[in-house]
């Protein structure tokens, strides 16, 4: 079979399938009420500065920098919902741990911080660019890989 | 249930009625969602499917991924079209998962599916359910790539960002899955 | 805790669990393991060390003091009783093939394991040798080390170094701060990623497969077969790159196919020829690749 035949199939294969069984009685389960009040970042960045302070300076500057694409917004979404729930409840992580988060965020954020300034002088330098999203990426599976670790 | 690319005015219609159940499902009508669920689950699960290879699975990701969506509803700002921004999701939900060390428990114990995919009615059996399980059987990182671009039509940009692999790699990945998809199928 | 230091020796031997439903330690002859048992490790402090052994059941030596092995159908759970510290060393014996899980805790070092390991520690020093089926490692800070041809090593981890020699297959690893250091691999598909620390691969990679090795701000040195047929992707400030493959930021040598891509932002770069670069040097050894 040929490139141009392996395209035609692979076009063919349906886009959308049935899964097997009703999933919804799982998710409705599952959805938590909605709760009315103050826009999500406003408390996020409070509670950000309190807790790991100081850390994220790209964070606190996000609003007045260029609209990113829109899997760079979900991902900063989640990074952002995820320090909540470190803050929310630290206390079931030891400190050596909270202290190894904090340099290793730094760490991080250094490199944001370089990558950003790359491309404030050039705003179309794509290294500078493809770096950010890498180290916007590294930082966010960072916060999911300290929520999943176990707490003693 | 939008299956192919409609035509824009089919796109139209169908996102002023899409328009009003977001809106409703961001004020916390479950009714909206749910409709918003049943138009688009048919596509979350398609996505999950071919990328965990794994019926069990990819059911509990499209659950997770609704999940996130109701959570994310209330962020969602209209910068592109619903559907759109409800499958980038999707796409992070389950590349997410996968960085996960844990599984859970009950999935120790899995054992194999009978059969890994419904075979479409409108494509000749043995041909799809032969392509359908050869793109299961690819190694995981080519299956996504392949996934992504030539099933969902990502480019190696996108699909670099929602990876954390190097665009270079993502090409690379795709030509591996291809050639490995023709030598299977017999080429 | 002993007192004076006295290690007592204890031998659970957990045999007989596996098919049956509600389980009670017994000591008893050898019965046949399922189609896979799960040793999952939870909360144990100090120093494991994990041993695969010819028979079909779970042991566990050493100061076991506050430690339980329970079972549950096709699982055993090594775990802490009570409020006792269980702190030292405990050597945990369990069938080859066996899927390892390890939650917390301190220190692992396993041997001789051939079927899937997972560990999710936030410190501690991790030690896997064996040609194991599927590595899962995700650590905070403590140096993690996998030796063997395994098929599938996936490390994430903060600040620890990583070391990874002799791995069979596909390889993922990424560091915040901490080195990477991988040799005597043959690999389809291996990225290599940092923030800070450098990054180092030895070894070949095959036809069609793929070698991304990037470092933010860490040096990153790629040693690969002089033969080596591949698309090459090379990033680097201006002036700190060595190649011997090529020139410029993408070539090509032979008729290409793999493809490897080497970046650093701020660090040096250098892409040598290695001749054997998947031979191990230093088998059974510990530490350091080069």
């Amino acid at each position: 079979m040929n490139d141009e035949e392996l395209t035609r199939r692979l076009g063919e294969l349906p886009r959308s399938i049935e899964p097997p069984h009703d999933l919804w009685p799982g998710i409705t389960a599952r959805l938590a009420p909605r709760r009315r009040g103050l826009p999500r970042w406003l408390p996020l960045a409070a509670a950000i500065a309190l807790v790991v302070g100081g850390l994220s300076v790209w964070w606190v500057a996000r609003r007045a920098t260029p609209t990113p694409s829109p899997v760079a917004v979900q991902a900063q979404d989640e990074a952002a919902d995820l320090l909540v729930a470190l803050e929310r409840d630290p206390g079931a992580l030891a400190p050596a741990t909270i202290a190894a988060l904090r340099q290793n965020l730094a760490v991080i954020d250094s490199a944001i911080a370089d990558s950003r300034r790359a491309l404030a002088r050039d705003a179309g330098d794509a290294t500078a660019d493809r770096w950010l999203r890498a180290v916007q990426r590294q930082r966010l599976d960072l916060l999911r890989q300290v929520i999943r670790l176990p707490r003693s | 249930m939008v299956d192919d690319a409609p035509s824009p005015g089919d796109n139209l219609r169908v996102d002023a009625g899409q328009s009003d159940l977001v809106r409703r499902a961001q004020t916390g009508d479950t009714d909206a969602f749910g409709q918003l669920y049943r138009q688009h689950v048919g596509r979350v699960y398609a996505l999950c499917l071919r990328l965990e290879a794994d019926v069990a699975r990819a059911e509990e990701l499209v659950q997770d991924v609704f999940v996130r969506v109701w959570e994310r509803l209330p962020g969602f700002r209209g910068e592109s079209a619903f559907g759109t921004w409800l499958h980038r999701l999707a796409v992070n939900v389950v590349l997410g998962d996968r960085r996960a060390a844990w599984r859970r428990e009950r999935r120790v114990f899995a054992v194999e599916s009978p059969e890994v995919h419904e075979t479409p009615r409108d494509v000749d059996p043995a041909l799809a359910l032969d392509l359908e399980t050869a793109i299961a059987a690819l190694p995981p990182g080519a299956r996504t790539v392949l996934v992504l671009h030539d099933l969902e039509g990502y480019q190696h940009a996108e699909i670099a960002v929602m990876t954390g692999i190097a665009e270079g790699t993502s090409k690379a990945q795709l030509f591996r899955a291809r050639r490995l998809l023709r030598e299977r199928l017999g080429a | 805790m002993t007192k004076g230091g006295r290690v007592r020796a204890c031998v659970l031997a957990v045999t007989g669990l596996l098919l049956a439903g509600p389980a009670t330690a017994q000591r008893s002859a050898a019965s046949p393991a399922p189609r896979m048992l799960e040793v999952r490790v939870q909360d144990v402090r100090g120093l494991l060390t994990v041993t695969a052994w010819d028979r079909d059941s779970v042991a566990l030596r050493g100061n076991a003091a506050g430690l339980g092995l329970r079972a549950v159908p096709g699982a055993v759970h090594l775990e802490r009783t009570g409020t006792a510290d269980a702190t030292g060393n405990v050597e945990l014996l369990l069938p080859r093939g066996a899927r390892l899980v390890v939650r917390g805790g301190g220190s692992v070092d396993a041997t001789g394991l051939d079927g899937e390991v997972e560990i999710s520690a936030a410190r501690g020093r991790i030690r896997l040798e064996g040609a194991m089926r599927r590595v899962s490692v995700e650590a905070l800070e403590g140096n993690v080390e996998v030796v063997g041809p395994s098929a599938s090593v996936t490390v994430h981890t903060a600040g620890g170094t990583v070391v990874v020699r002799g791995i069979r297959g596909e390889l993922d690893v990424s560091t915040v701060s901490g080195a990477v250091a991988v040799g005597a691999a043959r690999v389809t598909t291996a990225r290599l990623a940092s923030v800070s620390g450098e990054v180092s691969f030895k070894g070949v990679v095959q036809p069609s497969g793929t070698l991304e090795a990037t470092s933010f701000s860490g040096d990153v040195e790629l040693r690969l077969p002089p033969e080596l047929a591949a698309t090459f992707e090379l990033q680097a400030p201006p002036g700190k790159v060595t190649s011997e493959f090529g020139s410029g930021t993408r070539f090509v040598t032979g008729r290409g196919g793999a493809w490897i891509v080497a970046a650093t932002q701020k660090g040096a770069l250098a892409v040598r020829r290695q001749p054997g670069a998947d031979v191990d040097l230093n088998p059974g050894g510990s530490s350091g690749i080069r």
